[in-house]
């Protein structure tokens, strides 16, 4: 008995499925959906026009250079000259102590 | 107009384009979005996703497909991904509960999302089991079962969508009837 109120339970949970009444999108959504696809379109565009390639390459450019020039001053500066440089400048050289 | 032409006008970014899109599938993509989130206010979040996601990859769309099954892809991925981030921050929610020492969800509050608007008054709280022990199914059970029973397609159009033979799209109905009887018995016999 109690299987088949069980069963009989389960067919009406199904049978709900038949009786879905149709609902309709709100009246506003295609305009705000192609608010939004505009909107979207035409911050790409605004990056477009001011980002142009030739733009990109010379930044692109440009920061290569800068890192090859440091590249450049760092591996051909004179350590040794550098280094008396700064003995000399905070007085710690071996010629040039306190007790002299 | 043919689907080619109409396909090239929406890569082109033509307005008329888009405003024939929408004419054509805003109902149907909701409906889709409806079947699987019951809730209009989402369905809508969700459909609108769709059609960002349709203009965003319309260039990448190759024409292997129909473009009305491709949008549907997209609108069932759309609508399972929004109930994956639900049903995370639903766990997250219940786990704060139960740390919290509060009082664990129960039955009630499980079933309180179903705000389905196609439902009559007297068919809510059965809508709202069926829908919980759908939400239960193995994600291929659930959308074979979801499309075909709740948003009405045909089996052909599913095997389209869900890119399966016919057979298996028939023996994914018939596990998930199964699996669903099963549910609701346990369900009830509580």
């Amino acid at each position: 008995m109690k299987n088949e109120i069980i069963s009989e339970q389960i067919k009406d949970t199904f049978e709900v499925l038949n009786s879905i009444e149709k609902t309709t999108v709100s009246p506003f959504f295609k305009q705000r959906v192609l608010n939004k696809i505009f909107l979207k379109e035409k911050e790409i565009s605004v990056v477009k026009l001011w980002f142009t390639p030739k733009l990109q390459l010379t930044a692109i450019a440009l920061v290569l250079l800068v890192n090859a020039a440091s590249l450049f001053y760092v591996f051909n500066e004179n350590n040794s000259s550098t280094m008396d440089n700064f003995a000399k400048e905070y007085s710690l050289s071996s010629t040039n102590t306190f007790l002299n | 107009m043919t689907d080619s032409t109409f396909i090239s006008d929406l890569k082109e970014g033509k307005p008329f384009a888009y405003n024939q899109l929408l004419n054509e599938y805003q109902q149907k993509v909701f409906h889709t979005c409806l079947s699987f989130v019951a809730s209009k206010e989402d369905a809508e979040d969700v459909a609108q996703e769709v059609f960002l996601e349709v203009f965003k990859s319309i260039c990448k769309f190759k024409g292997d497909s129909k473009v009305s099954t491709w949008i549907y892809r997209i609108a069932t991925n759309k609508s399972l991904e929004f109930l994956r981030k639900k049903n995370a921050k639903k766990r997250f929610a219940f786990f704060s509960t139960t740390l919290g020492n509060e009082i664990p969800l129960d039955k009630t509050v499980y079933f309180s999302d179903f705000n389905h608007p196609g439902f009559l008054i007297e068919n809510k709280e059965k809508g709202a089991i069926l829908f919980s022990a759908i939400q239960q199914l193995p994600e291929q059970q659930r959308i074979v079962f979801t499309l075909h029973k709740v948003d009405g397609k045909s089996h052909h159009e599913i095997t389209e969508i869900v890119n399966k033979s016919l057979s298996s799209v028939e023996s994914l109905m018939h596990r998930a009837k199964k699996n669903l009887q099963e549910k609701l018995k346990n369900y009830y016999t509580e």
